[in-house]
């Protein structure tokens, strides 16, 4: 019995082609997040969690988390903010936010559908920045002054990337 | 299967929600609500301005007074409005105007900075130590 090369390699293949797409998918929504306006400067929508969520949906957790790392470190490189601060709390952020969302999705998807997954990692998210600003960066508890502020659009930003990622998965029939 | 087309694709998606996400989102915002309310309740009146450009200190006013100080910075001014127990950055050479979109502070430990032009304004409160160092 000798199934051919190619034959074999397949499924690896198609997982690194959905990896390299959704990574390069990460980056640009990354990229784009950084250019638009918003109306606080530290307030982002997460856009790039899209990416994330496809991942750990369509393929599951450790690709999820190469994605986010993957998305960052390259994001990063092309915004020119690698191993600054801005680039530890991404960092930080993404992949608390992603061992939530993994463990979320394994554990509890009896109660949660991917909007509560993508919320609990959108707070989860948030939080790990805040924690990470003070820590490194202020040094003063008074950051945690911001925590409601990023709790509550936490839920707005996790329902939108949660509806994209959804109609996406939907869609593109990725599975 | 043959899937029949019902209004448009987003009210589907919504469709998928289950109750586990909804108690969620009710333990989130009550949660969100709380810390809001404790917040405000943590935070204190500030008592004086402190104002720094360069990293050094170069003016400390009265938070209660009302007036307008315009500090130079390297790439250019950042007027400071202080208006009766609240302080904003009014306008700033500066190309982001972050400072200026930061808009009022007023409870200590509150600040704002300009990073391109490198002033900050900080509140301090009435309670808070005034010394940096004590040696002994």
């Amino acid at each position: 019995m000798s199934l051919p090369n190619s034959l074999k390699y397949s499924a690896s293949n198609s997982r690194l082609v959905k990896l390299s797409l959704l990574t390069a998918f990460g980056i640009i929504l990354f990229l784009f997040e950084s250019l638009i306006p918003r109306p606080l400067p530290w307030l982002k929508p997460g856009l790039s969690h899209i990416a994330t969520l496809i991942a750990l949906y369509t393929m599951g957790f450790s690709d999820a988390m190469a994605v986010v790392i993957l998305r960052i470190l390259v994001g990063s490189l092309l915004i020119g903010s690698l191993f600054n601060p801005a680039f530890i709390l991404s960092l930080g952020g993404g992949i608390a936010a992603t061992l939530m969302m993994g463990f979320a999705h394994r554990h509890c998807s009896k109660f949660l559908s991917i909007f509560g997954v993508s919320i609990l990692g959108a707070v989860v998210h948030n939080m790990t920045q805040l924690f990470l600003v003070e820590i490194l960066i202020i040094g003063r508890i008074e950051i945690y002054y911001l925590a409601p502020v990023m709790i509550l659009s936490a839920l707005f930003t996790g329902f939108i990337v949660a509806f994209v990622s959804c109609f996406l998965i939907e869609k593109t029939r990725l599975s | 299967m043959v899937q029949k087309k019902t209004g448009n694709a987003g009210t589907e998606i919504l469709k998928i929600i289950t109750p586990g996400d909804k108690i969620l989102v009710v333990l989130i915002l009550i949660f969100g609500l709380m810390s809001l309310f404790a917040v405000n309740w943590l935070k204190k009146p500030g008592d004086r301005v402190i104002i720094e450009v360069n990293g050094q200190e170069l003016q400390r006013l009265d938070l209660d007074s009302s007036q307008n100080i315009t500090v130079t910075g390297p790439i250019g001014n950042t007027t400071i409005k202080i208006d009766h127990g609240a302080v904003r950055v009014v306008s700033s050479d500066c190309p982001a105007k972050i400072c200026v979109l930061t808009g009022n502070i007023r409870h200590a430990g509150e600040i704002i900075v300009c990073v391109p032009n490198k002033v900050v304004v900080k509140v301090a409160g009435k309670t808070e130590n005034q010394f940096d160092v004590i040696t002994q």
